[in-house]
């Protein structure tokens, strides 16, 4: 967890890189390479039945039951809309610990395909350049460019700490009270 | 003399083997020491004195007010000097007694009080070391304090008592001392138990030893750990323990509650330490102590045999008397010394008697072996042999009903994590088991070794799962004390009678029923039964009973709790829901449905509040607590004989009851607990209103109807979706419909929880594991019923409303003579018209 020291103040405004030297898990999505700080990573399975949770963002596929403990799935097609494709041989799922606002969190990320373990140098990392309004740059550590490769650094802990899953199902707001209970409450505070 | 000579043996060989910095290993050994005094028993003898003072060294040594080495050395020599006194028949006076022990063998005007005072001395002049100057910060007022009552000024264990102990663990062993802890409150629930015991009479002496014990061996581990206020507490309260063990006070009455006392504060100081080890910071812990010692000290000092005049006389009558009574009682009672040594001729009957008789007179009691010998009526050496006799007799029954059982402390995380494991086991076996592909296979030595590897699994999981129980005897042994002080409190007299302690439950069950349950007897004790005079009034027994009992029955779990008091006020209870408005006025209500009343939040019949219980925000918080736990509360009374109380509860948490249901592709569970029936739904019984909301006319109650596929957007599942069936659910205050396409049956399944990322999707209550290995959502009940009200799929009318359409539905319906048996009689879904019963009958079948 250590490997993402800062988590105060966005990428843009630091001259030192985000991203550490170190091993990183890369994998596909779509046509783009991204990495994964290997130490956040769990373990990698194959797709499997995943039962879905109504009412819940379009990025979150699901639970899974990982031998006997139940892990949300993000869809990460989804979470940067991109466009829809039906799953693959390929298509896995890494399972990372997350730390996020509420606490360390299994979930597992649906990614194309995995491609391999990566040393990536700490001369090889750069920060994100400025994309402009339209590219959320606070889910990126860095960009590792290995050879002529370059693998986009994924920040996992941020990319999950925005996936608000109770944005949708908000059912919270107790506007509907019971005229019974409303009616003991009354009596209640008239006894006090 | 060969027991001696064999313990000296022993004492000899533990003492070259023991590990000295093991506070456990010279506990034992300090025991050994004390078995040499037992069985020498008078403690005028040498022997004895010898091995008295060497048990105290030990303490010393454990205490580590003296070095390893030197200590060790100097019980070598001690032992020594009794095994040539025993075994190679030698004079006292020719043996060397090492002085470090503060012998005189010479002179005999040195007696046992002398060496307790010795050891008291010893322990507060290191509690004091430990808290340099703690005298000078304590203001001089504290002297006011009132003097003991009769006589003797002892200013010193006052100033004493007002030190400040602060608890700081600086860099101690914090596994040592967690274990400690966990110890300790085992000996605090052992002493408490015998404290019971007690009270309730049985085997005195062996009570008494037993706290002894326990209060020892805290002592034994907090000096060795420098937990000095757990060392100087315990240390008092195992001074006057051991002044009641010598006969020399009684426990009773306010001495007892002494005790009890010292066991709730050495408790709570184990909270204290518990609270530093997570903080890392000192504590100041004298003002939850400093009373207590006080108290203690006073006892000592009072009423020790330092201070012989001050001793109750009448007390000592009392105790006299109660003597006399069980020393009369029968042959399986250990007999008095008197009459062993009557029965071996040493004297005879008359004498006894005399000598008896004087005992009762004296200033303070001496033993009766004591007298015999001063009165030289009887050599020391035969009365010896007699006590030896009588201990023996006494011991047989204690060591042979205790039956020993090998036990391993686990870590609970551990333990949790194997029953998780096995758990996947079973899910991962029965996957394999039900695969199409291997069933396919169709060969009989695959099915074999399946079925094999099925009954392994099987049987995993019932050891898991018995891992996972424990007694319910602690949590009943808190209840009974709380009846105690309770009982002791009001003035009321109760007798507590508990069934079923060993019954076995599950951990998460027993972690949560304490409070429900310590919250009804309370309640039993308060509220049901009476006062003693008007029990007396009313012709009952002046005591009354309370009868707490856990049992298995039907894959359930039971806890009764049933009293012979006064019973449930009907009336009372009815009058005072009406006068809140709980019920209309003119309607009548069973008497299932009164005592029901008496769940409601506000509601308590007490005249008058009480700081036992009163205050009317008991039974609702009871009921919750039950129902989160997925149990079941049931009220029987009668008046004027008592209420019994009877908490339904499953037997396990980690377990749901589920009725597993199918919407489009999705699967859900519904809690069987919430299900009230399932219908087949129809276009006639489905009425609109404003032409949103959906409701069904339920026998001529509405019920809001909830369409699960609306309400969670299952979008795919549209098409394909036969959504005709209604399962009726209800929870806390309402009913709702919730439409399905098919029941699928019911089904035990592990709850798992979906963790905090879909914490605040309320309508969800976890994830079952269905057995192909999918997880199946449970449905909160309540959950859904307010998601669908904020989204406004149901209707939202408020009860009343609900209510009026209700009446005017039915007088519609009556005027043109439709069905009217069925919404005439809509207030007793009891009475079905027939035609009804069909529809339920089929849609339960199909």
């Amino acid at each position: 967890m250590s490997n993402t020291p800062s988590s105060t103040g966005t990428a843009e405004s630091q001259l030192v890189t985000r991203a550490q030297a170190g091993k990183y898990l890369t994998f596909r999505l779509n046509s783009e390479e991204y990495g994964l700080e290997i130490l956040k990573v769990r373990e990698i399975i194959g797709l499997i039945d995943i039962t879905q949770v109504p009412r819940t963002p379009h990025y979150i596929r699901g639970v899974i039951n990982l031998r006997g403990k139940v892990i949300p799935i993000l869809d990460l097609r989804m979470k940067f809309d991109m466009e829809a494709t039906d799953d693959t041989e390929e298509t896995c799922i890494i399972v990372v610990d997350a730390s996020t606002q509420k606490g360390t969190i299994s979930m597992g990320v649906l990614v194309d395909a995995v491609s391999e373990v990566l040393d990536i140098q700490q001369n090889e990392i750069e920060n994100p350049p400025a994309f402009g309004s339209g590219v959320d740059v606070d889910y990126i550590l860095g960009i590792g460019k290995i050879k002529d490769t370059v693998k986009i650094l994924l920040d996992i802990d941020r990319v999950l700490d925005t996936c608000d899953i109770s944005a949708f199902g908000d059912v919270e707001g107790d506007q509907d009270v019971e005229i019974g209970e409303e009616a003991i409450n009354e009596q209640m505070s008239e006894n006090e | 003399m060969e027991a001696l000579e064999k313990q000296l043996e022993v004492v000899a060989a533990e003492l070259v083997t023991v590990d000295a910095e093991l506070p456990q290993a010279m506990a034992a050994l300090h025991d050994k020491f004390m078995e040499i005094e037992k069985i020498v028993g008078d403690d005028t003898d040498s022997i004895s004195r010898i091995a008295k003072a060497s048990g105290d060294y030990l303490e010393k040594i454990i205490l580590k007010e003296v070095e390893i080495e030197t200590g060790m050395r100097v019980l070598g020599e001690a032992v020594s000097a009794m095994q040539q006194v025993v075994r190679d028949k030698r004079e006292i006076s020719e043996v060397v007694v090492p002085d470090e022990l503060g012998l005189d063998i010479g002179g005999r005007g040195k007696s046992a009080p002398r060496e307790i005072e010795n050891e008291e001395e010893t322990v507060q002049d290191k509690a004091q070391d430990e808290t340099p100057g703690s005298e000078e910060e304590n203001p001089p007022e504290t002297q006011s304090q009132p003097e003991p009552q009769s006589s003797a000024p002892e200013p010193e264990p006052e100033e004493e008592s007002e030190q400040s102990f602060v608890l700081d663990l600086g860099d101690a062993d914090q596994t040592l001392i967690a274990e400690f802890i966990t110890e300790a409150r085992e000996h605090c629930a052992n002493a408490e138990q015998l404290m019971m015991d007690l009270e309730t009479g049985d085997d005195l002496e062996g009570a008494i030893n037993g706290i002894f014990r326990s209060f020892h061996s805290i002592k034994g581990a907090a000096g060795f750990l420098d937990l000095t206020p757990v060392l100087v507490l315990a240390h008092e309260s195992e001074t006057l323990l051991d002044m009641a063990r010598k006969g020399t006070l009684a426990i009773e009455g306010m001495i007892a509650d002494t005790v009890f006392d010292s066991i709730d504060s050495l408790r709570t100081l184990f909270d204290c330490i518990e609270e530093v080890l997570d903080s890392g910071q000192g504590n100041d812990v004298t003002d939850k102590i400093s009373g207590l010692l006080l108290k203690l000290k006073r006892i000592i000092n009072n009423q020790g045999p330092l201070d012989g005049e001050s001793v109750d006389e009448g007390k000592i009558e009392e105790a006299a008397e109660e003597e006399e009574e069980s020393s009369g009682v029968s042959d399986a009672a250990p007999k008095r010394l008197g009459e062993l040594l009557v029965e071996a001729g040493e004297i005879d009957k008359d004498e006894l008697d005399d000598i008896l008789a004087e005992q009762k007179d004296a200033e303070y009691r001496e033993k009766v072996g004591h007298s015999l010998v001063k009165g030289s009526k009887v050599p020391a050496r035969k009365v010896a042999q007699a006590l030896r006799e009588q201990q023996s007799k006494k011991d047989k029954p204690a060591s042979g009903n205790k039956a020993v059982k090998e036990m391993v402390k686990i870590d609970t995380e551990r333990l949790d994590r194997l029953i998780d494991t096995i758990g996947e086991l079973v899910i991962a076996e029965s996957m394999v088991g039900q695969d199409e592909q291997i069933l396919a296979l169709d060969s009989p030595h695959v099915t074999r070794n399946i079925s094999h590897l099925n009954k392994i699994t099987r049987e995993l999981q019932e050891m898991g799962m018995a891992m996972r129980l424990v007694p319910v005897k602690p949590t009943f042994q808190k209840l009974a004390r709380a009846v105690r002080d309770l009982t002791k409190k009001s003035g009321k007299k109760i007798n507590l009678v508990i069934y079923g302690e060993d019954t076995e439950v599950d951990r998460s069950i027993v972690e949560n029923v304490g409070d429900p349950l310590m919250h009804m007897v309370r309640n039993s004790v308060d509220h049901g039964i009476e006062p003693p005079e008007d029990r007396v009034a009313k012709g009952k027994e002046e005591t009354g009973t309370i009868k707490l009992s856990a049992y298995h029955k039907g894959g359930n779990l039971y806890f009764d709790i049933e009293d012979d008091g006064k019973g449930l006020d009907k009336e009372k209870i009815m009058q005072k829901a009406r006068e809140k408005g709980l019920v209309d006025p003119g309607k009548e209500l069973t008497d299932k449905e009164i005592y029901n009343l008496i769940f409601h939040p506000g509601f308590s019949t007490a005249a008058k509040i009480t700081d036992v219980s009163g205050r009317g925000v008991g039974m609702d918080v009871v009921k919750r607590n039950i129902e989160s736990m997925r149990g079941y509360m049931e009220i029987e009374s009668e008046p004027g004989k008592g209420s019994k109380f009877s908490m339904r509860l499953p037997l396990t948490l980690a377990i749901i009851d589920g009725m597993l249901v199918s919407v489009g592709r999705e699967r859900f569970i519904i809690p069987t607990l919430s299900v009230v029936e399932s219908l087949r739904l129809t276009s006639d019984i489905i009425y609109t209103v404003e032409n949103r909301a959906e409701m069904i006319n339920l026998r001529g109650s509405l019920l809001p109807l909830i369409r699960i596929d609306k309400l969670l957007n299952l979008k795919e599942n549209r098409e394909g979706s036969s959504n005709d069936t209604v399962v009726v659910v209800e929870d806390a205050h309402q009913r709702a419909g919730l439409v399905i396409d098919e029941l699928l049956g019911q089904r035990q399944t592990v709850i798992k929880s979906l963790g905090s990322v879909f914490e605040d999707q309320k309508w969800i209550s976890g994830g079952a594991i269905l057995s192909n290995g999918r997880i199946g959502l449970i449905i909160d009940v309540s959950g859904i019923i307010k998601l669908a009200k904020t989204e406004g799929y149901t209707a939202t009318l408020p009860m009343k409303e609900l209510e009026n359409l209700n009446a005017e539905l039915q007088e519609d319906l009556n005027m043109n003579g439709m069905e009217e048996a069925t919404l005439s009689d809509g207030e007793h879904p009891g009475a079905l018209p027939e035609l009804m019963e069909e529809t339920v009958e089929e849609a339960v079948v199909g």
